[in-house]
């Protein structure tokens, strides 16, 4: 693998890669150097890489491993949540009430177990099918249906306690 | 999609059943704002929304890591080559070294003793075999003579750890004696001392 191929099919997950790091570990420059030591590793190995059916999946292994390692090592300092920019509502009351839901959404997540945490970011915001979840995780593709179908009701369950005032008015 | 197959699929996203393409038409309907949908279901797609949208912060990235790979790149050939210069004057020295090894003795037995390692007559071959090893022998039982003399002299160590509890003993007698005399300066005291 050239450098130039390197940067187009490796260097352009920085940020996928990187959400996914800053997810488990909760910390921006923890999963910055972690996606570092991600890449010079696929560097590392670019020989093998090319033999490798989703190069992409074997970058978004290579990270959770790492992360775990860093989590294992009890080098790892999570910080603050971070801030979201939530796209604007006419009502200010039903903008107020949205952020304050979202914000909530990203809590819940933090207190999920870490594998479901992992699945619910590489399928609900990453858009992963579930084989390749199964492969990145290295679990079974039905296991993976399960903890997501956990992960999912957990957030409804904790979202519907706190506004519980709402109804399924459609 | 109506509001009744949204909740519908809604339902079926909770179990992990729905594809990525149904899981696109829940994003495009609450994009779309139709309907009044609660917060609770709102909420998740709209920060999976954001959470998308997050990156690295850091712009120097890219700079970062391809400087860290072209160190690396420039540095693996010339280890790799010094690796190879290495491992072959390691060989070469080896080979030099049996090469020594294994042709002295030989030279050395034919070029400075003069000896011959063969006999023509077996008569001759087992006289000086003999020879030989009665002078080995002789050497052997000297050696054996010097042994036995270090034995003897371990034994007399032996021996002579013994004085250290003679000297104990003695020690303790000195304090005996001591004793005594403190008593006899003492007593003389407390006799007068009566009489008065």
């Amino acid at each position: 693998m050239t450098q130039e191929g390197f940067k187009r099919d490796v260097l352009s997950l920085k940020h996928k890669l990187y959400r996914f790091a800053l997810r488990i570990l909760n910390n921006a420059d923890e999963a910055e150097d972690i996606v570092q030591e991600v890449m010079i590793r696929c560097w590392k190995y670019r020989e093998k890489l090319e033999s490798y059916r989703s190069i992409e999946a074997f970058a978004m292994t290579v990270t959770r491993n790492l992360c775990l390692d860093h989590l294992k090592s009890g080098k790892n300092r999570q910080t603050e949540l971070r801030d979201t920019g939530i796209s604007a509502l006419p009502d200010p009351l039903k903008q107020a009430e949205l952020n304050d839901a979202v914000q909530l959404v990203g809590k819940i997540m933090d207190t999920l177990p870490l594998s479901q945490k992992m699945i619910l970011q590489l399928r609900d915001v990453e858009g992963y099918e579930f084989d390749e979840i199964s492969k990145i995780l290295d679990l079974t593709t039905d296991n993976v249906r399960v903890q997501l179908s956990r992960a999912r009701k957990r957030i409804r369950e904790v979202l519907s306690e706190k506004y519980s005032y709402e109804r399924l008015g459609i | 999609m109506n509001d009744w197959e949204f909740k519908e699929l809604m339902e079926r996203y909770e179990r992990g059943e729905t594809s990525l393409g149904e899981e696109k038409q829940l994003r495009e309907y609450l994009r779309e704002g139709r309907g009044d949908v609660p917060l609770l279901y709102r909420a998740p797609f709209e920060y999976y929304s954001l959470a998308r949208k997050e990156g690295l912060g850091n712009r120097n990235f890219d700079g970062i890591v391809m400087a860290r790979i072209n160190k690396r790149e420039y540095a693996y050939p010339a280890f790799r080559r010094r690796n190879w210069l290495m491992a072959g004057l390691s060989a070469a020295a080896l080979i030099l070294l049996l090469l020594i090894v294994w042709n002295k003795p030989l030279n050395y037995i034919n070029t400075h003793t003069g000896q011959r390692d063969t006999f023509d007559d077996p008569h001759l071959a087992l006289l000086e075999t003999r020879k030989v090893l009665m002078k080995v022998s002789i050497a052997m039982n000297q050696g054996t003579e010097q042994l036995q003399r270090i034995a003897a002299f371990d034994g007399g160590i032996g021996k002579l750890q013994g004085f250290g509890h003679f000297e104990t003993g003695y020690r303790e007698m000195e304090r005996i004696a001591l004793f005594d005399q403190t008593r006899t300066m003492v007593i003389p005291k407390t006799k007068s001392h009566h009489e008065d």
